[in-house]
């Protein structure tokens, strides 16, 4: 029975047809359509906890093994997981602003998320120095470019010559602008031609099985 | 996930080289970039393929890759991200390409053909866009009016 609902057919027929009801209710707002697209998209937000809780198995199942094996360096780190996953699970089903579990969101993950965030800066400018070597044309463009940028949005671009922000200002508006909309309009082009693609199940990658139909 | 990266080492006829190990759940973005950071240090991976809706770790990822001299594919359809991956990796997929990419290496016809008929849409929107600007310069605002009905 299994083998059955993992044929590619069925996944396809569901995905098609899923994809075509919200699609059809995107450009035709049909009166009570709507209502059936509302409940596929809270099915997906169910979907979503559902993938959350096989994350967590799958995550689960190689740091068992990590502990059972004693792999050197990690199981240490696997145990500690476990015992906060514990921790956290039981305080926040307790209450959500029980002691432990905002005590470790406050103090803990959102520091450790805004450290790693401004560690950016620096992957930045390392990035910045290989992007803007004047190699080429292009890479010589570039970085006139973004040097007069850079000038235009500090105070002493306008101190040095007092053009630069109208031509920082061009650049961004006039030059960036149309790039950056002919870029988001052939995406999104080809966005709608992969959902057809998929509307008409020959884009399959994403199933998991085989082209021929079997899974 | 697992069906699927299972499937594409069939198809290459090295199953026995698949392991469900290697594929790691990381709940967040954060905790993502800081485990791929820890896995390149410790793997030393030969290649790093960053490829979907990339935010700030497309930068960090990119560079620590750079570090460790990993071949790097990358493809968003994130503009604000472009730029980075361009900085930061040796093969680029931007915008349409990474929708196109499948399409390309697969070669099945109807993947090539609805590639064909999407680049048929842009010459006529492409059409339509130099005709609206026509009607609207002469003072005909057919299109623009059609478009707010």
């Amino acid at each position: 029975m299994a083998t059955v609902f993992r044929r590619a057919e069925i996944l396809i027929l569901i995905s098609g047809m899923l994809t075509g009801l919200i699609l059809f209710d995107y450009f035709f707002p049909v009166p009570g359509l709507s209502d059936a697209v509302g409940v596929v998209n809270t099915w997906a937000a169910g979907v979503s906890a559902f993938a959350l809780a096989l994350g967590f198995l799958s995550a689960a199942r190689i740091h068992l093994y990590y502990i059972q094996r004693r792999i050197p360096g990690r199981w240490p780190f696997s145990l500690w997981l476990f015992i906060l996953t514990a921790v956290l699970t039981v305080s926040g089903l307790i209450s959500e602003g029980s002691l432990p579990y905002a005590w470790c969101f406050k103090w803990v993950f959102t520091p450790l998320g805004a450290t790693l965030y401004a560690i950016t800066g620096f992957y930045i400018f390392s990035a910045a120095y290989r992007a803007f070597r004047a190699r080429s044309l292009e890479a010589g463009i570039l970085l006139v470019a973004g040097i007069i940028v850079m000038l235009g949005n500090t105070t002493i671009g306008e101190l040095i010559w007092n053009q630069i922000p109208i031509i920082n200002e061009w650049l961004q508006l006039t030059g960036q602008t149309p790039a950056m909309r002919a870029l988001l309009f052939t995406a999104s082009l080809g966005l709608v031609i992969f959902g057809f693609r998929v509307l008409i199940g020959a884009e399959r990658g994403y199933l998991g099985v085989s082209g021929e139909g079997g899974s | 996930m697992e069906e699927t990266l299972r499937l594409a080492y069939l198809r290459e006829g090295k199953p026995e080289k698949f392991d469900p190990k290697c594929i790691n759940y990381q709940p967040g973005q954060s905790p993502m970039v800081t485990a791929i950071l820890g896995t390149f240090q410790r793997e030393r991976p030969a290649a790093n393929f960053m490829i979907g809706g990339l935010y700030y770790e497309s930068v960090v990822i990119g560079e620590a890759a750079n570090f460790i001299g990993a071949m790097q594919v990358g493809g968003t359809a994130n503009t604000h991200q472009m730029p980075f991956i361009v900085a930061t990796c040796d093969y680029v997929l931007l915008g349409e390409e990474l929708y196109a990419a499948a399409a390309y290496i697969s070669k099945e016809p109807i993947q090539i053909a609805s590639i064909a008929g999407e680049n048929w849409i842009k010459f006529l929107l492409l059409a339509l866009v130099v005709l609206g600007i026509i009607l609207e310069s002469a003072g005909y605002p057919l299109i623009s009016d059609f478009l707010r009905w």
